[in-house]
């Protein structure tokens, strides 16, 4: 009884994870299969504009999502959205960098890496499809 | 000045040269914003406040100091080209329109690692040198004045750099250089000159790790013409002085003049922060070889303690010189000269002494704020600064008559800042 018990909580909780975890993903046809932590940092902070290839990276942000969004930050470089926020606009209005390009909703998202060869987004675990590839897993 | 301008378009075909651009399709157009409504409230009514030398000052109350509109335009055109331009209105004490043009320049990435940049940019001397303006980037309601007024009349060049970024270790390490010219019409109590500065060159190296940054700057800038001073009134009633009644005249008219000197700044910065706190402080050096700009270091400290979407902070700032105000070598006017030219050339000395000396710039400024993340593209700051103003060296401020004693100023400041 114990035994099934347990079976089922980490069942459930296995479930609550996949669920909170997010992806990076790529489009299915980039050469690139793996990114490690900081080659994702280095692209989704504006220091890179290629993949560790040199093939030109476009990474995109989950605008409308704001709760996808704000733990994705907050695991890669532990920074709250209004520090990030804050970040971007000093990259951008310094001319130096340009913030990931923002999408309203996850539908569109997967259609926009779908399209882009170079596109690079993060997204829960549980709405990966077909048509992307995960290169980067956050824990 | 036309010289540099061909070294611009120079640079510019030499950034094309072996490449193809893919228009169409591939263009992207971002355009962006920023603005800040602001106000001050300066204590003193003879004392006039500006954040730095190319904003006019303001006694009493006033939303001019600060109130600022700021647009900008991103044009990729491929992944390897991208023009940028900024334009920023705001109160200034030139107001020919080039002026309110902040950056306008064309970059070539060559690869991951190095960019090559041509235009009018932003020179990259300190923490804030290229968003002073985006009040919504930073913490504070004002950047300390001590070390930030000075320096930001070089806060832009017109001509190129070169940035190199690699990862290093854990962090990662930026290292660029400029060289170019820029022209800046500034206020100070002793007139509102013109200053061109030809040749310039600066080279910045910014290191960061994890929650630290680490940065060190250093900015040549030599004088190629200057007018529109005191300096240039005391040169012409110099001039009307035959060199036989004062002989010290000509060495004096060298030592006034700003043309052909040269001044060099040195800058240091380091900050860190969490979730909770945040620290940041920079450290500069100005040596200049002109007699009315002394010598003198500059810095800052600010901590601040953020809770929820509230931070509360404050600076401790000074800039001192570190040498003794420049006097005039004592004229020796020879026996027979008549007395009108003695008064004149004692007139002349005095004149040019104290306007030496409210060149000068030293004092003390302590400050408490705070800042409120009111949504995810605004935000709102108040903040005091408690001023102290050693005798005579008045050079951040603006006065009919300059004070001879020292002097306690506060200044609110309160805004709001958007992006968008």
């Amino acid at each position: 009884m114990k035994g099934i018990f347990l079976s089922s909580l980490l069942f459930l909780l296995s479930g609550i994870c996949q669920a909170d975890a997010l992806v990076v993903v790529v489009n299915k046809d980039n050469p690139v299969d793996a990114l490690s932590k900081t080659q994702v940092i280095d692209i989704f902070m504006g220091r890179y504009i290629t993949f560790p290839d040199g093939n030109p990276v476009k990474p995109f942000d989950l605008g409308a999502e704001l709760d996808v969004k704000r733990k994705f930050y907050q695991r890669l470089v532990n920074k709250d959205l209004a520090k990030i926020n804050s970040y971007w606009a000093r990259l951008l209005f310094s001319g130096r960098a340009s913030p990931p390009e923002s999408v309203d909703s996850m539908k569109l998202l997967l259609a926009r890496v779908s399209d882009t060869k170079g596109a690079l987004a993060y997204l829960p675990e549980a709405s990966v499809d077909e048509s992307v590839k995960v290169v980067y897993r956050l824990e | 000045m036309i010289m540099y301008q061909k070294h611009i378009l120079a640079i510019w075909l030499f950034l094309g040269l072996g490449s193809t651009w893919s228009w169409a399709n591939d263009i992207e157009i971002r355009t962006s914003g920023f603005a800040t409504l602001g106000f001050i409230d300066n204590s003193s009514d003879s004392l006039g406040f500006h954040p730095n030398l190319k904003v006019p000052s303001q006694t009493g109350f006033s939303f001019k100091t600060d109130t600022l509109v700021g647009g900008q335009v991103n044009v990729a055109f491929n992944s390897d080209w991208e023009a940028v331009g900024q334009v920023v209105l705001r109160d200034r004490v030139d107001k020919d329109a080039l002026n309110y043009v902040e950056m306008a320049f064309l970059r070539r990435n060559l690869g991951k690692n190095w960019a090559i940049r041509a235009g009018r940019m932003n020179t990259d001397l300190y923490f804030l040198s290229e968003y002073q303006s985006v009040g919504y980037a930073y913490l504070w309601a004002r950047p300390p004045v001590e070390f930030y007024s000075g320096v930001s009349s070089i806060s832009q060049v017109d001509g190129a750099d070169i940035l190199y970024k690699t990862r290093l270790d854990t962090g990662f390490l930026q290292f660029r250089m400029a060289y170019g010219a820029t022209e800046v019409k500034l206020q100070t109590s002793g007139g509102d000159p013109t200053i061109e500065f030809d040749d310039l060159f600066t080279v910045s190296t910014i290191y960061h790790a994890n929650d630290w940054e680490l940065r060190a700057s250093y900015l040549r800038v030599p004088t190629e013409a200057f007018t529109g001073s005191i300096f240039d009134q005391l040169d012409v009633a110099i001039a009307q002085v035959p060199s036989v009644f004062w002989p010290e005249a000509e060495e004096i008219n060298n030592q006034l003049d700003f043309v052909g000197k040269k001044a060099d700044f040195y800058g240091l910065g380091y900050k860190i922060e969490n979730d909770t706190w945040m620290f940041q402080t920079e450290l500069a050096y100005l040596k200049s070889n002109w007699v009315a700009q002394a010598d003198n270091y500059s810095g800052y400290v600010s901590v601040g303690y953020q809770l929820a979407d509230w931070t509360l902070y404050g600076i401790a700032a000074k800039i001192k010189p570190t040498e003794a105000t420049f006097t005039l070598p004592a004229s020796t006017p020879p026996p027979g000269t008549p007395e009108t030219l003695i008064a004149m050339i004692n007139a002349i000395e005095s004149a040019s002494n104290q306007e030496l000396e409210e060149a000068r710039q030293s004092q003390t400024t302590y400050s408490l704020g705070v800042r409120w993340n009111v949504n995810a593209k605004l935000v709102a700051k108040i903040q005091w600064d408690n001023t102290r103003v050693d005798a005579s060296n008045y050079g951040f401020w603006i006065a009919d008559t300059v004070p001879d004693s020292a002097s306690r100023i506060n200044v609110i400041s309160g805004n709001i800042s958007v992006v968008f």
